[in-house]
């Protein structure tokens, strides 16, 4: 079985997977499977072929990108020259890769092929392994994307390995618990989810499913009985109105969380930033105990991105050493290049550390301003003579190691702040009142995953357009009910309370993609 | 709702052969089967759910109607009434696959309310007043007309059993209380309130299935077929329900009463004549009802009597009744601090002094009940004329059904209406379509199975409900039972059905159809021309006021946008109507849509966003239906050694027909289901290879 190296890998394929479609893939092939005439190839029932990174996020010495269907050996001869000959399975060939329009080169790396039903997933299976850099891991899946190859829904690989029998539903919770659990703080997560999230989840269906049952005893049993006009949505909708209008804003505040609990499952992403030669390169390799990134006293040595995982207080964290911000005449194409994508690291970044050299002050000044800033670094404390802290940073020497035990307190500090108080206080006690106002501040984090932030985002959005809804009166009440309806499937889908398709979708939706 | 009739040149008024006044007791139907005949399909009972088995099983085959008393056929033997809201919606999916209840009630009305007419298009339920011999003359004369049908005055006391190849249990017919044995391939059995009826009316008890109304005779109960039944290993379970006194209309205070008239345009039911442009036949004698009220004196009446009150065999001795037509006992128990609770009398026909008091069922001695009666509003002289009684009787746990309504344990049995767990003749009629539908399919050997779904109609809602969930208490049809509400509308039951009844066989009227194009087209073109026409913000907000301009109006900029009038009725408070009248103030050619099209268009499109979603919902629904479990596996541990214990325990009980029933039980996890999804899975391709090699 093909396991992934590091599981931090999947999360940046994750995202965009998630946009693009998540429901019923899994569904529609097992409607497949019962029509399949008798007599045809049972395991060829993936028809349209997918592919992803297997490997973690770039930047990363190799990468893997699997490609599984019925088009993947062809993709393979599109991306390559035509001269190229289509290797035999199960050995390993050099293959350069072009984009197959443009014709651009792309890089030179490995491929190799696996025939279905001798392979992880039981389809054709073809792996590019190329070099792990941000441009040559984007630009060979934009031309696999070019190809005509649909990004691989999360943990698909693993679903289809799962339908061809190549893998027991054992071993696929297997795989599951395998792959996630990694820092102290996602076991405590992992836990809560099982019991205290889903009570928060259920007492949010509840208020939805009482407030259900008002309007639709308004309309199914108004006219039956007592015939009074119901013209005032107060006299509608009574103690619906407010009820629903708090859950709203329970929800709103669970949005607002800063994404938290994804904070927690997906890693904070800390950047480390500055002017070329302040330093930057020799802090992650402390923080990493490791020579991850060269080290050199000429300024603009880092050009890409490097990436390394730490344990910061039991978060994740993936810490990134990004190429010095400069620009001018002696920057050569590659450097700018270099700043570019540090600017993007930046920006995508939860944590900023910015790195100043106390040797470059004089001229740099007080280093680059930003208020996107959280932490900031003053390094090389060992080559000026100057005592204690600097405005609020920290004062450190990555040769004599002076202050770096502060900095990595500050920023494990930092970076706890940022994903908040998870699994600590009473909150379940707090949510199971959801209808009332409970406080800000003692509840816990709830939305852990992406699917369940679009299924609240979903079930928000239903309850606002019922509250504007409910003003219209009893002219209203058939949509208002429907609002209401579509808010308690979408948190139902969130803790399973859901139609068998779901159920299916939502198992193998805990996996990462490319697994 | 303003409504103007079109004004379609009237056809023909040949298809309503009513009399102008029928006998109360009409010789409508007369005994045609002769011994020795065997049948495609034996009904055995002529309540709703019979007369529609009978309409759909013999548009297909040979048909057979047993019943007690020809004369009875079509009674209504509760409350003169016909829909509500979502019964009203069944009644049109009735109507919509040709069959009896929806015509029949447009013939009977003599009374028709719109009920939530001020709310949204989905949740309107129409509502019919029925004459009680208007109506049932108007069901036996439909069912008189047709061919292939034959009646039997009698008694059905057994079933043939027997067993087929495969050595399962399959009918092949009835013994009746002759002796006679009528050979048949498929049997729908609607009892009704009949199978091991007992009557309670104070603290007496007798064995009956119904009172008659025009005598003081008490029809016998079907208790031979009841042992058939328990003989069978059915689960039978017992129900109860309960019809409230008659009065003599001429001693009650009507000038103390508040009136409620009928709507001035009844739209009714059946699509065909709507379509003809047709006023309800007897709109001229409409009725009027009134309304009273319980008051604290009544309360105190009640709760001091309730030691008379009858013991029943159900729920410990108090009986399974619907919940949700509780009798005048119930109400006073469970709401202790209401003072009144409201009472509609509603005459019972256009010639007849007899009233029928909704709400007030309770089955206590009839001198209490006359006190009862006595001390409401305005009714303080009124004279009971038949005192109201409860019946308890047997029900089959429809869990042991299929979707088809045939019972899984005996080939070509089929139950439909009460026999079934439900209450109210709407549920009974829509089943008695599916149950005949499917029995005379499966008599003509045709393999396909009729089954509504339910993104298709209430009828699919109903039946799936009842299939999978099985039933504890009388089951009622309400909207909110179907998760597609704006999708399934009583404005759209034909564009929905009709057509599927075509390709089943059991839609076979021309004009039934031509009305569903005449009105497929009228919509398009109607939604059409709402996209078409576009106005200012400014000028919709001139001409519509505020509420036309929506929030746009408030904006300069906004308002020199131009908006359709598609875009305009989607705001909620919009009506076509008032749509309607702008753009004929705007373009005097401009016709507006017929009172037969009006609700389909407006719905249409003032849902389109969600009609949208509920789409996708469908799609996603019919997917899972799409994983269907061979009705044959076994659930043993050999198979699923996976399975917990309780899991193999419930999906033995249940035997869910497809993945999406199995993970509506209760209990099942969903391990559990992908365990029971890849068993299916790899058995069906196992036996596709094995197929493939005999090849």
């Amino acid at each position: 079985m093909l396991l992934c190296a590091a599981p931090a890998g999947c999360y940046s394929v994750v995202g965009r997977s998630l946009q693009s479609g998540r429901m019923g893939l899994v569904g529609s092939r097992l409607l497949r499977l019962y029509s399949s005439p008798p007599g045809l190839d049972d395991d060829s029932f993936g028809e349209d072929t997918i592919y992803a990174l297997s490997t973690s996020s770039p930047p990363s010495a190799l990468a893997i990108v699997r490609l599984s269907g019925p088009d993947s050996i062809p993709t393979l001869q599109k991306l390559t020259s035509p001269s190229f000959k289509v290797p035999p399975p199960r050995k390993m060939f050099l293959a350069k890769l072009f984009h197959p329009k443009s014709k651009v080169p792309l890089d030179e790396g490995m491929a190799v092929i696996f025939k279905g039903p001798k392979s992880f997933t039981g389809e054709d299976v073809v792996e590019l392994h190329i070099h792990g850099s941000r441009g040559v891991v984007d630009g060979v899946i934009e031309a696999v994307s070019d190809s005509g190859l649909r990004a691989a829904e999360r943990g698909e690989f693993t679903s289809r390995a799962f339908q061809n029998d190549k893998l027991s539903l054992l071993e696929v919770e297997s795989l599951h618990s395998l792959l996630t659990s990694q820092t102290s703080t996602q076991r405590v997560l992992a836990l809560s989810t099982s019991s205290k999230v889903v009570a928060i989840y259920d007492s949010w269906r509840d208020v939805l499913i009482k407030a259900m049952s008002h309007t639709e005893a308004i309309i199914d049993f108004s006219s039956d009985s007592d015939n009074t006009d119901l013209q005032e949505p107060e006299l509608i909708y009574g103690g619906v109105l407010d009820s629903v209008k708090n859950l709203r804003k329970t929800m709103e505040r669970h949005l607002e969380d800063g994404y938290k609990g994804e904070l927690i499952t997906n890693g904070v992403k800390v950047c480390l930033t500055g002017l070329p030669n302040a330093g930057k390169s020799s802090i992650i390799n402390i923080l990493a105990e490791r020579d991850v990134s060269i080290v050199s006293s000429t300024p603009g040595t880092t050009r890409d991105v490097v990436t390394v995982q730490l344990d910061l207080g039991g978060v994740l964290c993936l810490v990134s050493d990004t190429a010095g911000l400069r620009e001018g005449d002696d920057v050569d194409e590659v450097e700018t290049e270099g700043v570019k994508r540090a600017l993007r690291v930046r920006e995508e970044a939860d944590v900023v550390v910015e790195v100043v050299g106390l040797d470059g002050i004089e001229e740099g000044g007080d280093g680059e301003e930003g208020d996107d800033i959280d932490l900031k670094v003053f390094n090389k404390a060992d080559l000026r003579d100057t005592e204690g802290n600097f405005d609020g940073g920290i004062s450190i020497s990555c040769v004599s190691g002076e202050g770096v035990d502060e900095l990595i307190s500050k920023l494990t500090k930092v970076v706890k702040d940022r994903v908040g108080n998870v699994g600590a206080g009473a909150g379940a006690g707090t949510e199971a009142r959801a209808g009332e106002n409970a406080s800000e501040g003692s509840e816990d984090v709830i939305i852990t995953k992406r699917r369940h932030r679009e299924h609240v985002e979903t079930a928000w959005e239903a309850l606002c357009r019922f509250e504007v809804l409910a003003l219209e009166g009893e002219a209203a009440v058939d949509l208002a009910s429907e609002e209401l309806r579509v808010a308690s499937v979408e948190i139902g889908r969130i803790v399973g309370r859901v139609d068998v398709e779901d159920v299916l979708d939502s198992l193998f939706n805990d996996f990462c993609v490319g697994k | 709702m303003s409504i103007l009739l079109r004004s379609i040149p009237v056809r023909s008024l040949s298809t309503f052969p009513l009399p102008p006044k029928p006998p109360s007791n009409p010789n409508i139907l007369k005994q045609t089967h002769e011994q020795g005949t065997s049948y495609g399909t034996i009904v055995i009972g002529g309540g709703h759910a019979g007369c529609e088995a009978l309409s759909s099983s013999s548009t297909l085959t040979s048909t057979l109607c047993i019943t007690q008393k020809l004369s009875q056929v079509g009674e209504l033997s509760c409350n003169p009434s016909i829909g509500g809201i979502g019964k009203g919606h069944l009644v049109r999916e009735i109507d919509a696959l040709d069959g009896v209840m929806g015509k029949a009630a447009d013939l009977g009305c003599c009374h028709f309310r719109m009920l939530n007419e001020r709310k949204g298009t989905a949740v309107r339920g129409p509502r019919g007043q029925m004459d009680r011999d208007l109506y049932k003359s108007a069901v036996q004369s439909i069912l008189s007309e047709k061919c292939n049908l034959d009646f039997l005055e009698g008694a059905v006391e057994d079933l043939i059993i027997d067993f087929d190849v495969n050595g399962e249990k399959v009918v092949k017919g009835v013994v009746t209380n002759t002796g006679e044995q009528i050979l048949a391939d498929a049997v729908v059995v609607t009892t009704g309130t009949f199978l091991g009826g007992t009557l309670m009316c104070g603290l007496e008890r007798y064995s009956g299935g119904r009172h008659l109304r025009d005598s003081e005779a008490v029809e016998p109960p079907s208790n031979a077929l009841s042992k058939t039944f328990r003989g069978l290993n059915f689960d039978v379970g017992r129900l109860k329900t309960g019809t409230p006194p008659r009065l003599n209309g001429d001693t009650i205070d009507y000038d103390l009463l508040e009136k409620q008239g009928s709507d001035s345009e009844p739209i009714g039911f059946d699509h065909v004549r709507q379509f003809n442009g047709l006023r309800l036949p007897n709109e001229k004698d409409f009725i009027t009802c009134y309304k009273t009220a319980t008051n604290e004196e009544t309360h105190r009446l009640c709760l001091e009597y309730e030691h008379l009150l009858p013991r029943y065999d159900g729920a410990e001795g108090d009986g399974m009744g619907p919940r949700y037509c509780p009798s005048i006992y119930k109400k006073v128990q469970r709401f202790p601090e209401r003072t009144g609770h409201n009472c509609f009398l509603e005459p019972e026909g256009i010639n007849t002094n007899i009233v029928y008091p909704n709400g007030m069922s309770g089955p206590y001695p009839p001198e209490i009940q006359q006190k009862i009666i006595n001390s409401m509003y305005g009714m303080s002289e009124t004279e009971i004329i038949v005192p109201g009684y409860d019946v308890e009787y047997d029900f089959i746990n429809p869990i042991g059904l299929k979707h088809t309504l045939e019972t899984k344990d005996v080939g070509g049995l089929y139950l439909a209406g009460q026999i079934c767990g439900t209450t109210g003749y709407e549920e009974a009629a829509a089943q008695g379509v599916v149950a005949g539908a499917n029995a005379g399919l499966k008599s003509k050997g045709d393999e396909r199975e009729f089954i509504v779904g339910r993104d298709e109609g209430y009828i699919g809602v109903l039946v799936d409900d009842l299939v999978t969930k099985g039933v504890t208490e009388p089951y009622r049809m309400f909207t909110s039972r179907s998760e597609y509400r704006l999708s399934l509308r009583a404005d759209n039951a034909d564009l929905r059905l009709t057509r599927k009844g075509v390709e089943y066989g059991i839609v076979t009227d021309d004009e039934r159809v031509e009305a569903l194009e005449e009105r497929k087209r009228e919509v398009e073109r109607g939604v059409e021309a709402l996209e078409k026409f576009r106005l200012f913000v400014s000028e919709w907000s001139e001409k519509g006021g505020d509420k036309m301009g929506g929030t746009f109006s408030s904006s300069k900029k906004k308002s020199s946008v131009k908006k359709s009038a598609h875009e305009v009725l989607r705001m909620p408070h919009v009506t076509l109507g008032d749509i309607e009248n702008i753009m004929k103030s705007e373009d005097d050619k401009f016709q507006s849509v017929s009172l037969n099209s009006h609700d389909t268009v407006e719905a249409t499109v003032k849902y389109s966003a969600y009609l949208h979603r509920q789409e996708k919902d469908m799609d996603s629904w019919r997917k899972a239906q799409g994983l269907l479990i061979p009705p044959d596996i076994v659930y043993d541990r050999t198979n699923f050694p996976t399975l917990k214990e309780e899991e193999l325990q419930l999906l033995k009980k249940f035997r869910p027909g497809t993945l999406g029933d199995a993970n509506s039980i209760q209990g099942i996890t969903p391990q559990g289901l992908v365990y029971l999804q890849q068993f299916v899975r790899k058995r069906g391709r196992k036996r596709d290879r094995n197929r493939a090699s005999q090849i």
